[in-house]
């Protein structure tokens, strides 16, 4: 069967997830405007933008030929990146940073969500044969190393949270970086997210589908180019309603910088004045 | 004399149906498509022929090296075949006698059956005879390896077959 009860399973309960969050906030509320970036702030975040950069990459080091494979990256680099995710997530909320707990689970969440409906799209393509596999039960089989003997249920779960992890860490990666921002936003990241897959190991050399998928025609590219559209259309809404705050990210490093530098000069101009009034 | 030549003529009219019959038996046993490949045809369904393979194997103290299952592998980039598996086996016994002896030989190892589904609904059990294989390394033990290797494989395809 080429549509399986996992891939059935895993799209109802995402689709669920994003009916829940656009129908509990109708409308999106206005931001909060950017408050100043602190260093606990920025260390924690950017921890956690290493945990989620690590998610969609083992795929892409897994595929390049010369590289570990996944059964090792998984062990060895996914699960602690999930530690680690999960150690700046509770230490941000113990030192009430709310503006980074905000921005890590609603990229979670919206990520994972709007996944489902990447996957509507993916899946009605696979069936109807644009796509060249189906690659969360792929991904399944490349993390258990059962390539011979093929997917099994499990495998296809372990391959689902997998895939559905990924578009999480986009997500977070997204909330992280840029904050609060329209649903276009999300849309343009979802096209940078496509032209990134389309000329990358994974799609390139493991799928043989060569750069943007034309090796095979043209389905490939419009059926993943309008399932990362949904992708980032669905999670841009959703980042609209739920993340709290505006501020991107090097916006407010930049401040944080440059609040410390202009600190650092006023306390040793006050410095020599005072010690020019002592003398 | 007249009886004699009845009973000489039913014997040899018995002897023709008797071999009629034995070669249509083993025709539909094993067929030899090219020099060195037979297929033998199941009397059981497809996952009944691998079973009983896998049971044979084991029987025979052979351990099963690793199952491809190319209908289960397939579905995932969406082709839909029918049964089809290759199950590779070996003894270490036997590895450890000729590897040693001649290291090229990993190259013939292990022996392998591919179970299939044939247009009209039949499972096959295919193998390829690996005695030539073998006996082109030069040794007179390894030549015989091989052999044994295509008996083995012919009693195990035949313990796979049957009903």
């Amino acid at each position: 069967m080429l549509i399986t009860v996992v891939d059935v399973t895993f799209v109802l309960a995402g689709l669920t997830f994003v009916t829940i969050g656009l129908v509990r906030r109708k409308s999106a509320p206005e931001p909060e405007p950017a408050l100043p970036l602190t260093w606990a702030e920025l260390s924690l975040g950017g921890a956690a933008l290493v945990a989620a950069g690590i998610g969609p990459n083992i795929l892409v080091v897994a595929l390049t030929p010369g590289m570990p494979e996944m059964p090792a990256l998984g062990k060895y680099a996914l699960l602690p990146s999930l530690a680690l995710l999960g150690l700046a997530w509770v230490a941000a909320a113990i030192a009430g940073l709310r503006r980074l707990t905000n921005r890590i689970w609603v990229g979670i969440y919206a990520g994972a969500a709007a996944t489902a409906v990447l996957d509507v799209v993916r899946l009605t393509g696979f069936s109807l044969g644009f796509m060249p596999g189906n690659m969360p039960r792929m991904f399944g089989v490349l993390l258990f190393d059962q390539m011979a003997v093929g997917p099994s249920t499990i495998s296809d779960i372990i391959g689902y949270l997998y895939h559905y992890w990924v578009g999480a860490c986009f997500g977070l990666t997204y909330t992280l970086m840029v904050g609060w921002t329209r649903w276009w936003g999300a849309l343009i990241w979802g096209v940078l997210i496509e032209l990134g897959m389309m000329v990358t190991p994974p799609m390139v050399i493991a799928m043989d589908t060569g750069y943007f998928g034309l090796k095979q025609g043209p389905g490939i590219l419009i059926v993943s180019l309008t399932a990362h559209v949904a992708y980032g259309v669905i999670m841009g809404l959703l980042i609209q309603r739920y993340v709290r705050s505006r501020g991107h990210l090097p916006g407010l490093v930049w401040q944080l910088l440059w609040g410390s530098a202009r600190h650092s000069v006023l306390s040793s101009r006050s410095g020599k004045v005072n010690t020019q009034s002592e003398i | 004399m007249r009886i004699m030549s009845y009973i000489a003529v039913g014997a040899l009219v018995g002897a023709i149906v008797v071999g009629t019959v034995s070669i249509a038996a083993r025709a539909a046993r094993a067929q030899t498509s090219d020099g060195n490949r037979v297929d033998v045809v199941s009397s059981k369904r497809f996952d009944a022929t691998v079973k009983a393979l896998t049971t044979a194997l084991k029987r025979e103290g052979m351990m099963v090296v690793a199952t491809i299952d190319h209908q289960n592998m397939l579905s995932m980039v969406g082709a839909s075949i029918k049964g089809s598996k290759t199950i590779e086996f070996g003894k270490p016994d036997m590895g450890k006698m000729l590897l040693p002896m001649a290291p090229e030989v990993g190259l013939e190892m292990p022996g392998k059956i591919y179970v299939w589904e044939r247009g009209d609904g039949k499972t096959i059990v295919s193998y390829r005879k690996v005695a030539p294989l073998y006996a082109s390394y030069g040794d007179k033990k390894i030549a015989q390896a091989g052999m044994m290797m295509d008996m083995m494989t012919s009693k195990l395809a035949e313990a796979a077959a049957k009903r």
